[in-house]
C-alpha cells in the first residue's frame, strides 16, 4: 500500500521549507514511496522489551564530565561574522519582514 | 621512488634525514594534482601558494612533529577557517567559516600540510560522490568508475598519490567504501574517538571522521594525532589514547577472526567472494582461528539506518536557511521564499529525498512507528556485535558487496544505491571501530577491501588483524 | 461578566538563568550588549559548531526544582524541537522533552491555602531576538540572546483566575530570586509567561478546550490576558459555538488577545533525543548537596518572621518577598531594633525610597546597623517620630550615622516640661483668638498650639509632652 502521495509530499515539503521543483516531485514522490516501503521492514522485527539508543557513547560518562564551566570565552568579531550573511546592515542580520510574534521558545 | 607515492611513514623518515624537504613532498603532490586531477577531480579547492607557503615555513622550521611536511587533503564538509568550506553543495554559497574543525587542527599542530579540500555527495549523501554540486569524481584506476562515496575526493587523492593522507567522514560507510572501492587504507575508529567539532553534521550520532592512508602503519601514526577528547564535542570520549602503532607487528597467529556467514551469503558478488575467501584461507595459514559468527539483526540495518540517519540529518540541515550564511534564492521575496526557494534552489535531489524522509519518520504521529523502532533494531544491532565479540576479537567482512561501479549506473535507483552500505552501516549503527584494507583485485584490475570491525575503543587490535590482513593480500600499488 | 463559567488555567513561564555564559557555548549571557556581539559558532548555528553544556545551568535549575519539591531525574533528555524561524539559528532549539530534569513539585499560594502542582521544570536554550522596523519592509536579527540559559516552569491547570495567576507567578519571582538563578526582571524579559486557559461550566470536572495567550510581559497582563479570554471564550460557549485550540497574542495596548495561529496551522515540531548531548546525568550526591545549600525559602522565611519576631502575617509576607529585603531587615533586627518597630521602618520609608528610586537594596545608602540605631533612637523617645523622619532623610542624603546627625544638630527631644515651659506659654499669649475659642469649646485646636510649640522648639518636643503641657496651661487659664 502507498504511504507516500503528492499531498504528503505537499505536508513534508511545507513541514521541511523545502519547494520541490515541478520536475521532481513526480520522481521524489515515487521514490520516496519505494523507500518508505523498504524501511517498514522494521515493523516484521521483534522489538518487545527492547529499549531504543539513546546517543552513541559507549561510555557511561560520570557526572561533570562532557558539561563546560561556566566561563565567559570571547567569540567572533560582528563584522566576520555578518559579512557571511547574503544581508545584512552593519549590526543586524536582515531578513524580509516577519509578520506577527511568533515567539517559540 | 617517486615523492608523490611514498607512504606518511616513508615521507618523515626523508625528511628526518633531510632527504626531502616538506616543500619537496607538498610539490610532488601538487605536480601529481596537476598531472591527474583533470580527470580524476578530487580536489574542489587547492590554493597552490598557501600550500607552497605553509611548506616553506615548515622547512624552516627546526620542529619534528608527527606529520612535518605530510601533505594532507580535507574532505569538504570540515571547516577550515578563511576557507571555503561547500560539502559540495550550492547552499553554502561562498560560506568561509570563521573557525577551524578540531580533527584538522590536530593534523595541522602535527606539521601536515593541508593540501586542498575534496570532493563529495553533497552533505556526505551518497556513496559514489556523484551527487555533488559540483561534478562527480572518478575513480582514478578506471575513470569510467565511480570512486566510492561520500569522501570519493579523499580517497582518489590518496590513491592516486595526490596526498599522502586524507581525511573523510563515515556515517554510513563513507570511509571504507570509498577505501575500497580506490585500494587504500580507510578508518572509522570507533564514535567518539576523533571529534566531530566543524565536521558539517549529516547525521549527528552516526558520524566520524577518519583518515586515508596507504598502509596500515601510516593510518596508526595518524590515528595517534587524531583521536583525544575535545571539549568542544560533548560526545567526543574520555576514553585513554593508547599507542596505535603498538600492535601493529604482533601478527595474526592465534587471533581469533569471526565471519557472519549468514549474512555476507545473501549479497556478494563473485569477485568480492573470491577474494574474500582467498584472504580467509591465507589468514589461517597465518595461524587466524575463523571462526563464523552471527549479526541477527544486521540486514535490518539499513533499514534502521536510513530512519535514524536521516531523521538527524532533517534536523541538522534545517539551518542551511539562507539567513545567516550561503546561499539565499535571489526570487525570495518574503521570509518564507527565504526558506523555501533558498532550500528548493540549493540542495540537490538526493539531499531532498533524505530531508524529507527525515521529516516525515519523526513527524506527528510516526515517531514511535519509525524512529522509535529503528533506534530499538539499533539496539538488538549493538547487542549482536556484543555477542559476536564474546567469541572472537575482530569481525571481518567484505566492505562493500561489489567493486566500483560505473558513473551513473545506479544513481537513478536510490535503494540499488543503499544497498553498498549494507556491510558498513550496522557498524555506524553500533558505533565501533572498522577499517578497509585492500584485499584483492576483480577480474578488471580493481581493487576489493576487506573490513575488520573491533570492539568499541579496540582500534589495536583492529589495526594488528588488519595488519595481517595487508600482510598477505596481494594487492599492491596505487593508481597514479 | 459571566458566572456560569470557571476558567482552568495552567501556566508555562520562562526564566532565563543568571549564568555568566550562555547554555550550551562560553559566549556571554549578559543582557544589552551590542547587537551580535555575543555571538560565537555555536549560537549562531554555524555548520558544524556542537553544543557543551554549562554545568552552572544544570545546577541552577536543580535549586529550583528542589526549592519546589520537585523529583531530580538522575538522567534527563535533552531533544531537539524543530521550527523555522529567524530569531532560531539552528532552526530547532535545544529542549527537553519526554525527560525533563525536574517533575511532580509545587507551589504554595494564599498563604498556603492553595497549591498550584507544577507538572515539570526543563531546561532549554533562548532565541535571539527579531527587531521589527515600523514601516520597514525587513526585520532585523540579533543573535546576543541566542542560547541564553532558560528554564521554562510548567504547571498543572489548577489555577482559577487572573489572581492566582498572578500570585503565582509572583511567587515563582520571589523563589528565583531567593533562589539567585534569575533576576526576575519581566520587563527586559528573564521572567516570561504563557497561558494556557480553557473554560468550564462550574461544578464540571471535565476540561473545556484550551487557547494559548502568548506575549505576557507583566503581572498585570497576565491578569488582564485571563480576564479576557475567560469572558472572551464564555460567551463563544454561552452563544452555543466552539473554542478552538489556538494560540493567541496579547496586545498590551489593545488590551486584547488575537489569533496568532490556528490549531491547523500549529506546529508539528518533531522532537527527538539530542544527538549532539549525552543523557544528563545528576548524582543523589549531587541533588543532596545542592538541597544542602539552599538557602531558608520564602514561606519557611515568613513562618519564622511570625514566629520568632511576633509580626503579623501581612508585614511577614511583605519582608520576605525579595531575600535581600529579608535580610536587610533581619540585619537591623539583630542590631537591636525592636522587630516590629524595624518592620515599619523596612515596609514604610525604606522600601518607598527603593521604588522611587528604582534600586535595590544592596545600592541603599543606609545600612541595617544605622538604621538601627535610628530606630532605637525613636523607641527609648530620644528622638520623637517626626525627627525620626527628617533624620532618616539626612542620612539618605549623607550617609552619616544617625547617632551623630542627632548629636550634631542637636535633634534630641525635649522631654523636660521645664524646658519648654516658657515656649508654650509664649505661644498661648501669641494666640489669643485661638486661646478664646478654645476656652469657648473649639478643642480641636490643642493641636494648633501643640504644632506652634513644635515650630518654635524646632520638632524636638516629645509631642505627647507638648500637648499634655498645653492642655494643663489652658486648663489653667479656664480656671483663672
Ligand atoms: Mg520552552
Ligand atoms: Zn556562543
Amino acid at each position: 500500500m502507498s504511504k507516500i502521495n503528492r499531498d504528503v509530499i505537499a505536508h513534508l515539503e511545507q513541514l521541511a521549507r523545502i519547494d520541490l521543483a515541478p520536475d521532481e516531485v513526480e520522481v521524489i514522490t515515487a521514490q520516496l514511496d519505494r523507500i518508505v516501503a523498504m524501511v517498514e521492514s522494521l515493523q516484521k522485527v521483534d522489538v518487545s522489551g527492547v529499549e531504543p539508543t539513546l546517543g552513541m557513547s559507549h561510555e557511561v560518562a560520570a557526572e561533570g564530565e562532557h558539561v563546560r564551566d561556566d566561563v565567559v570565552v570571547p567569540g567572533l568579531e560582528r563584522a566576520t561574522v555578518l559579512e557571511q550573511a547574503p544581508d545584512a546592515t552593519r549590526e543586524f542580520f536582515r531578513v524580509p519582514r516577519v509578520l506577527g510574534k511568533d515567539d517559540e521558545s | 621512488m617517486k615523492v608523490a607515492s611514498l607512504s606518511i611513514a616513508e615521507l618523515r623518515r626523508c625528511i628526518a634525514a633531510r632527504e626531502l624537504t616538506p616543500l619537496d613532498a607538498c610539490d610532488a603532490a601538487l605536480a601529481q594534482i596537476d598531472a591527474r586531477d583533470g580527470d580524476v577531480r578530487a580536489f574542489l579547492n587547492v590554493d597552490r601558494d598557501a600550500v607552497r607557503d605553509r611548506a616553506r615555513q615548515l622547512g624552516a622550521s627546526k620542529a619534528q612533529n608527527a606529520l612535518h611536511g605530510v601533505p594532507v587533503a580535507i574532505k569538504d564538509n570540515m571547516c577550515i577557517a578563511g576557507t571555503k568550506t561547500t560539502c559540495a553543495s550550492k547552499i553554502l554559497g561562498g560560506y568561509q567559516p570563521p573557525y577551524t574543525a578540531t580533527a584538522v587542527q590536530r593534523l595541522v599542530d602535527a606539521g601536515a600540510v593541508v593540501i586542498g579540500k575534496t570532493n563529495l555527495d553533497e552533505f556526505a549523501m551518497g556513496s559514489s560522490t556523484e551527487n555533488s554540486a559540483f561534478g562527480p569524481t572518478r575513480n582514478p584506476w578506471d575513470i569510467a568508475r565511480a570512486p566510492g562515496g561520500s569522501s570519493g575526493g579523499s580517497a582518489a587523492a590518496v590513491a592516486a598519490g595526490m596526498s599522502a593522507l586524507a581525511l573523510g567522514s563515515d556515517t554510513g560507510g563513507s570511509i571504507r567504501q570509498p577505501a575500497s572501492f580506490c585500494g587504500v587504507v580507510g578508518m572509522k575508529p570507533t564514535y567518539g574517538r576523533v571529534s566531530r567539532y566543524g565536521l558539517v553534521a549529516f547525521a549527528s550520532s552516526l558520524d566520524q571522521i577518519g583518515p586515508f592512508t596507504r598502509s596500515v602503519e601510516d593510518m596508526a601514526l595518524v590515528l595517534n594525532v587524531l583521536c583525544g577528547h575535545d571539549p568542544h564535542d560533548a560526545t567526543s570520549a574520555s576514553a585513554p589514547v593508547p599507542d596505535f602503532t603498538g600492535e601493529l607487528g604482533s601478527g595474526v597467529k592465534g587471533m581469533r577472526i569471526g565471519v557472519p556467514f549468514a549474512f555476507l551469503g545473501e549479497h556478494v558478488d563473485a569477485s568480492v567472494r573470491a577474494s574474500f575467501e582467498t584472504l580467509l584461507e591465507s589468514l589461517k595459514r597465518e595461524g587466524a582461528v575463523i571462526t563464523a559468527v552471527t549479526l541477527p539483526h544486521a540486514n535490518h540495518g539499513l533499514a534502521a539506518y536510513y530512519i535514524i540517519a536521516n531523521a538527524e540529518a532533517s534536523a541538522n540541515l534545517a539551518r542551511f536557511d539562507g539567513i545567516r550564511y550561503g546561499h539565499r534564492s535571489s526570487r525570495a521575496q518574503t521570509l518564507h521564499d527565504v526558506y523555501r526557494l533558498t532550500r528548493e534552489e540549493g540542495f540537490g535531489a538526493e539531499v531532498k529525498r533524505r530531508v524529507l524522509l527525515g521529516t516525515y519518520v519523526l513527524s506527528a504521529g510516526y515517531y514511535d512507528a519509525y524512529y522509535r523502532r529503528a533506534q530499538q533494531v539499533r539496539t538488538l544491532i549493538i547487542r549482536d556485535f556484543a555477542t559476536a565479540f564474546a567469541t572472537c576479537d575482530a569481525v571481518l567482512l567484505p566492505t562493500a558487496p561489489t567493486p566500483a561501479f560505473k558513473l551513473g549506473e545506479k544513481i537513478d535507483d536510490p535503494i540499488l544505491m543503499y544497498l553498498n552500505d549494507i556491510f558498513t552501516i550496522p557498524v555506524n549503527l553500533a558505533g565501533l571501530p572498522a577499517v578497509s584494507v585492500p584485499c584483492g583485485t576483480s577480474p578488471e584490475g580493481l581493487p576489493i577491501g576487506a573490513q575488520l570491525i573491533g570492539r568499541a575503543f579496540d582500534e589495536v587490535t583492529v589495526l594488528r588483524a588488519a595488519a595481517g590482513v595487508e600482510r598477505v593480500s596481494e594487492f599492491r600499488g596505487l593508481a597514479v | 461578566m459571566s458566572t456560569r463559567y470557571e476558567a482552568v488555567i495552567g501556566l508555562e513561564v520562562h526564566a532565563q538563568l543568571s549564568t555568566n555564559s550562555k547554555m550550551f557555548c562560553g559566549c556571554s549571557a549578559a543582557y544589552g550588549g551590542a547587537p551580535n556581539t555575543q555571538v560565537c559558532p555555536v549560537c549562531l548555528g554555524l555548520p558544524g559548531a556542537l553544543p557543551v553544556v554549562n554545568a552552572r545551568a544544570i545546577e541552577f535549575a536543580v535549586r529550583l526544582g528542589l526549592a519546589t519539591g520537585c523529583r531530580i531525574a538522575n538522567q534527563s533528555v535533552f531533544a531537539r524541537k524543530n521550527y523555522f524561524y529567524p530569531d532560531c539559528p539552528k532552526d530547532y532549539q535545544i529542549s527537553q522533552f519526554d525527560t525533563p530534569l525536574c517533575s511532580d513539585g509545587h507551589v504554595d499560594i494564599e498563604g498556603g491555602a492553595r497549591t498550584v502542582r507544577v507538572k515539570r521544570i526543563h531546561v532549554e536554550e533562548d532565541a535571539g531576538k527579531l527587531v521589527h522596523v515600523d514601516g520597514a519592509d525587513h526585520s532585523l536579527v540579533d543573535m546576543n540572546r541566542s542560547g541564553v540559559p532558560l528554564v521554562e516552569i510548567v504547571s498543572e491547570p489548577d489555577i482559577r483566575s487572573g489572581r492566582e495567576a498572578s500570585e503565582y507567578l509572583q511567587k515563582l519571582r520571589s523563589l528565583v530570586r531567593y533562589l539567585e538563578i534569575c533576576d526576575g526582571n519581566m520587563e527586559e524579559g528573564s521572567l516570561r509567561c504563557d497561558v494556557n486557559l480553557s473554560v468550564r461550566p462550574v461544578g464540571n470536572a471535565e476540561f473545556g478546550v484550551k487557547t494559548e495567550v502568548k506575549n505576557l510581559n507583566s503581572f498585570k497582563q497576565v491578569e488582564q490576558a485571563i480576564e479576557f479570554e475567560l469572558e472572551r471564550q464564555s460567551k463563544v460557549l454561552e452563544s452555543g459555538g466552539r473554542v478552538t485550540h489556538d494560540t493567541l497574542l496579547w496586545d498590551a495596548a489593545k488590551g486584547r488577545a488575537t489569533v496568532m495561529r490556528t490549531k491547523e496551522e500549529a506546529h508539528d515540531y518533531r522532537y527527538f533525543p539530542e544527538p549532539d548531548l549525552r543523557v544528563l546525568r545528576v548524582s543523589d550526591a549531587t541533588i543532596a548537596r545542592v538541597g544542602g545549600s539552599l538557602p531558608e525559602l520564602p514561606d519557611a522565611r515568613q513562618a519564622r518572621f511570625v514566629s520568632r519576631y511576633k509580626l503579623p502575617a501581612y508585614d511577614a509576607a511583605l519582608l520576605t518577598t525579595a531575600r535581600d529585603i529579608a535580610d536587610y531587615y533581619e540585619d537591623v533586627v539583630k542590631a537591636g531594633a525592636d522587630p516590629k518597630a524595624a518592620s515599619n521602618w523596612v515596609m514604610g520609608e525604606v522600601m518607598r525610597e527603593l521604588n522611587e528610586r528604582a534600586i535595590e537594596i544592596r545600592d541603599f545608602t543606609i545600612g541595617a546597623k544605622n538604621l538601627a540605631e535610628l530606630v532605637m533612637l525613636q523607641a527609648s523617645g530620644r528622638i520623637n517620630s517626626s525627627t525620626a523622619k527628617d533624620v532618616f532623610k539626612q542620612m539618605l542624603a549623607g550617609g552619616a550615622r544617625a547617632a551623630d546627625i542627632v548629636a550634631k544638630g542637636g535633634l534630641e527631644q525635649v522631654s523636660d516640661t521645664s524646658a519648654i515651659e516658657g515656649d508654650a506659654k509664649a505661644v498661648l499669649d501669641e494666640n489669643p483668638d485661638e486661646v478664646a475659642r478654645y476656652l469657648a469649646g473649639k478643642e480641636q485646636l490643642l493641636q494648633f498650639f501643640v504644632g506652634q510649640l513644635m515650630k518654635r522648639t524646632r520638632g524636638k518636643a516629645n509631642p505627647k509632652l507638648a500637648t499634655e503641657l498645653i492642655r494643663g496651661l489652658l486648663d489653667a487659664r479656664r480656671k483663672g
